[in-house]
This record gives C-alpha cells, sequence and structure tokens, in this order.
C-alpha cells in the first residue's frame, strides 16, 4: 500500500484511521532492524529505507536511478542475477539469496528475501527486496568452526601422543618379555636382571616424561606476567655458562635491554634454556657457537628469534617430524627426543607458536612467538 | 602346521635392524633357538644394514632365502626410510629376501602401511617368538 493510496482515501470517516495506518506503516518500513529497497525491473533502485542507507554509509540521492550490483560484492553478482531470474520465473513465490555489501570496513553479510510487486492488471513491475544483517551470525559460525578446527587439531594430536606413548611404554615391556623368555638360553642370569633392570627404568623414564607433558597440557589457568626479556634471558645463560664456556659460544642480543614482554617465566626459562642447550648440543664441531637473539612485535605477539651457527638440519625431510615425541636427527647419546616437543607444547598452552628454519652447515633459527593477549588456556 | 618338518631349514639367512640392542639381543637368542647354522646378522643402524645388503655378491651360486626383520621406529632412518632405500638400490637377488616388521607400535596407519607395502610380507608385534617365525616360512620354498 502506497502513500497516494491511503490519502486518495475518499471516505472522510476513514482518514484518521489511514493516518493511523499511515503511521503504522511508515514505522515498520522505517525501522532499524530490516532492509527494505525497491529497484524497478532493470534492476535500479527506486527505493532505500532509511535503515538501508545508515547501515551501507548512503543517501537515497545518491543511489535512487542506479543499479542495484552497485552496492553489492562483485563475488555475489551473479547469485543476484541468478535470484532475480527466479523471481521473474517465479513470480508468486519470494526468493532468498545471501548477498555480501561493501562497507567502509570490510562487508556486512545480509539474508534477503526477493518478490516482484505486480501492478492492477498482474504485470511485474518493481522488485522487492526485504533484508536484515547476519554478520553477527557469521561471524559466531567462523568462530565455531575455528573451535572445531583447533578441537580436531587437538584430538588428532591427542590420538597421535597416544600411540607414541603406547609405543614406548610397550617396547620396553615387549623388552622385559622377551629377556624373560630366553631367560633359559641366557647362562649369566646377572646380565638378564641387568637388562629387565635397563628396560624398567627406561619404563619409569617415560611414565616421569608423560606426567611431566600432561602437566603442561593440563594447566587451566597460567599465571602470565611481565618480564624483562634481557635479564631472563640472562640469567640463564649465567646458570650455563660453564658449559657456554665449553663451546666457545657467543651470544649477541640485538634489542634494547629494557624490552619487556607478557608470559609465563617458568615456561620461557623452559624454552630459552632448552634452545640454548640444543645450540650447544648440534654445534659444528668446525667453529665457534654463535648465537643471536633478536626481538619484535608482530601482530599479537612478541617474536623472540634464535639463530645459531650450528650443524643445520635438513627442514625439507624433518620439518614434520622436528617437533615431534622422541624424534631425534643427529647421532647424539644424550638426545633424549624430547626437547623440542615440550617448547612446542609450553609455547601453544601460551597460545603462541613455534617456527624453525634450517640449513645444513650452517645453522638453524627459531622463531618462537609470544602471544601478548589476553591468554585462555584450553584444557587439553 | 605341523605339516613341514623342518620349517627353520628355509631361511639360510637372518637380518635383524633395531636401533634398540635389548629386542636385538631377544631376537638373536629366539633365532637360535628357532634354527641352528644360519648366517645372523644384527643391525642397529639402518644405514649400516643397507650397506651390507649392498655389497652382497648375488653371482654366488646359491641364493641365500633371506629372513628381514625390520623395526619401524629408529632415529635418523625409520624402517619405511629403509625399505625406500632398499628399493632404490635395485638389486635383483632381493627377491629372496622376506622382509617383516617387527615394532611395538600399536598405530593402525603403521601396520595397514605394512599390510599394503610391496616390499613386505607381514607385520608383527615385539618381542619376537618362534612362533612368529614358524609362520615367516608358510609359503616360502625351501630352496636348498
Amino acid at each position: 500500500m502506497t502513500e497516494e493510496n491511503i490519502l486518495g482515501e475518499e471516505n472522510t470517516g476513514n482518514v484518521k484511521q489511514s493516518q493511523n495506518d499511515d503511521a503504522y506503516f511508515r514505522s515498520i518500513i522505517e525501522n532499524n532492524s530490516f532492509y527494505i529497497i525497491k529497484t524497478d525491473l532493470e534492476g535500479n533502485y527506486s527505493y532505500l529505507n532509511p535503515f538501508f542507507c545508515k547501515m551501507l554509509s548512503v543517501t537515497p540521492e545518491e543511489y535512487i536511478g542506479k543499479n542495484s550490483l552497485s552496492l553489492i560484492l562483485s563475488e555475489d553478482h551473479a547469485i543476484c542475477i541468478e535470484t532475480v531470474e527466479r523471481c521473474f520465473a517465479q513470480p508468486d513465490q519470494s526468493h532468498w539469496v545471501m548477498l555480501r555489501k561493501p562497507v567502509p570496513n570490510g562487508a556486512l553479510f545480509t539474508q534477503w528475501e526477493f518478490k516482484i510487486l505486480k501492478d492492477e492488471l498482474g504485470n511485474p513491475v518493481e522488485l522487492l527486496c526485504i533484508g536484515h544483517d547476519i554478520t553477527p551470525l557469521i561471524l559466531k559460525q567462523e568462530e565455531l568452526r575455528n573451535m572445531v578446527d583447533v578441537a580436531a587439531e587437538q584430538n588428532k594430536r591427542l590420538v597421535n601422543f597416544t600411540y607414541i606413548i603406547s609405543h614406548n611404554i610397550r617396547s620396553h615391556v615387549a623388552n622385559i618379555l622377551g629377556i624373560l623368555n630366553i631367560s633359559q638360553e641366557l647362562a649369566d642370569h646377572d646380565l638378564a636382571l641387568g637388562l629387565i633392570q635397563e628396560s624398567t627404568t627406561s619404563l619409569n623414564e617415560i611414565l616421569s616424561n608423560l606426567n611431566e607433558i600432561i602437566s603442561i597440557q593440563a594447566h587451566t589457568s597460567l599465571p602470565i606476567v611481565e618480564v624483562n626479556v634481557f635479564e631472563q634471558i640472562n640469567r640463564i645463560v649465567q646458570s650455563i655458562q660453564i658449559l657456554l664456556n665449553r663451546a666457545g659460544t657467543k651470544i649477541d642480543y640485538k634489542f634494547e635491554e629494557n624490552q619487556v614482554m607478557q608470559t609465563n617465566p617458568a615456561y620461557f626459562e623452559s624454552i630459552i634454556l632448552n634452545l640454548i642447550t640444543n645450540a650447544v648440543k648440534y654445534k659444528s664441531p668446525e667453529r665457534d657457537l654463535q648465537i643471536t637473539i633478536s626481538l619484535n612485535a608482530q601482530e599479537q605477539y612478541k617474536v623472540l628469534t634464535f639463530q645459531d651457527n650450528g650443524l643445520g638440519i635438513d627442514i625439507e625431510k624433518y620439518r614434520d617430524q622436528l617437533f615431534g615425541m622422541y624424534k631425534t636427527f643427529h647421532k647424539n647419546n644424550d638426545s633424549r627426543g624430547l626437547g623440542l616437543y615440550i617448547t612446542k607444547t609450553q609455547i601453544e598452552a601460551m597460545n603462541g607458536r613455534i617456527e624453525v628454519e634450517s640449513t645444513v652447515g650452517i645453522g638453524t633459527t627459531f622463531k618462537l612467538y609470544f602471544n601478548q593477549k589476553i591468554i585462555k588456556t584450553v584444557t587439553v | 602346521m605341523i605339516s613341514q618338518t623342518n620349517p627353520a631349514s628355509v631361511y639360510q639367512r637372518f637380518i635383524v635392524i633395531d636401533d634398540d640392542k635389548i629386542n636385538n639381543l631377544v631376537s638373536k637368542f629366539v633365532i637360535n633357538r628357532f634354527t641352528k647354522d644360519v648366517q645372523l646378522h644384527v643391525y642397529t643402524d639402518p644405514e649400516v644394514a643397507l650397506d651390507f645388503i649392498a655389497q652382497l655378491n648375488d653371482t654366488s651360486p646359491k641364493q641365500l632365502n633371506t629372513l628381514v626383520l625390520l623395526d619401524i621406529n629408529m632415529p635418523r632412518m625409520n624402517g619405511w626410510e629403509f625399505l625406500e632405500a632398499l628399493k632404490a638400490l635395485n638389486l635383483n637377488y632381493l627377491s629372496h629376501f622376506h622382509i617383516y616388521i617387527i615394532s611395538s607400535s600399536i598405530d593402525p596407519s603403521d601396520i595397514k602401511k605394512a599390510e599394503e607395502h610391496d616390499m613386505v610380507s607381514g607385520f608383527f608385534s615385539k618381542p619376537l617368538t618362534t612362533e612368529y617365525l614358524s609362520q615367516t616360512c608358510q609359503g616360502v620354498s625351501a630352496n636348498m
């Protein structure tokens, strides 16, 4: 019903009623939650309601007569045109479509109902489009999808973790069973007992490793405080000075001594200690160890870059395994294959991440992303 | 099961590849219990085992039926990588090699991979037993 119809009513007794109707309908189309627009049969705007203008920061003066595709993201033009075609094919029905609208700081997700308006003779005259904003819904949906991804990833890690732990427990149990099986032939019973002792000790060690890892992953609320990066690292370096001197280590700090970051001090210490001792363990025999540490801000992270000139590792081959459990890559007997796994677990427990680049014979660079946002820890 | 009078006789050579020394000792004793007077080679480093296999002389008049017991989880070169490297050597006497995976893994993907791998005849859970060794002999002609 248009304004002219209402005001043109001959019956004066109905004028008051009509004015009420007018106010009523006006309040509907000037509402604050629905977009109402009309276009002519060519798709040019013939009406824009105030809410639509407000949300898209446009005025009717600018857009009446303009093609309605101009206020739709180009990716959605095809689906919009297709919907209009369906309107003409089935003019008695409403047709639904989701369209993205350009706004100054991105895009709005909007859900629309299109319907053909006809004149008295039943000929199509205009297209009425009623829509509403579903951006918060879409954002929630994305958030939900991310959470599902995180959960799936954690589940995958957990299953993998179970396999690894079970493999390592089983391998020692298998050894004990095996030794008991051959003990008749094994004339030297002290040897058999010694081997069983060795397997039992390894088994015990695996169980304490397991406890260590679970305690990292089980932390629901990690105390996060501001620490001075240089002071923290320097304190760790002092504590292993003898080890570092033996490797002829030189450490360069490429950041100001007053730099701070938000982190859990215990994890920070464990991570730094592990990276430094790794660098010593895998130093090149051909040169003194040189470690360069720098610090940068990037998005919500403080990025600590830890570079050494050690043996390096074939990163293309081992990237997936480097942070895995019980993975060792060099002919070192003191490798437990647990250090980088724990480092990764710790930094991820603080909602950060670790990246690595390496070249055999040149050295290795670790990038540690410490999240500076308020940290929520997900319990595994 | 007892159709073969001396099932042990089908293999003249055993190669055990596992970084776990205790497990190797167990395998050695179990193999000795199963069959005497065979060549037995035990390696903790798959790369050394690979060198050994590569230098075997394939011109000897009699090909030796060989049972390989291969672990999966080893540092630097795992069982699967070992098989890749072995395949790449393109040795014509590999047809006399029967390769079994012996592992503590319960990861279904490892077991599935062993079943599907064209170079692998089977998968055994540690520790090695004489029953396992009997099973490896089924369907292998003695070749003596």
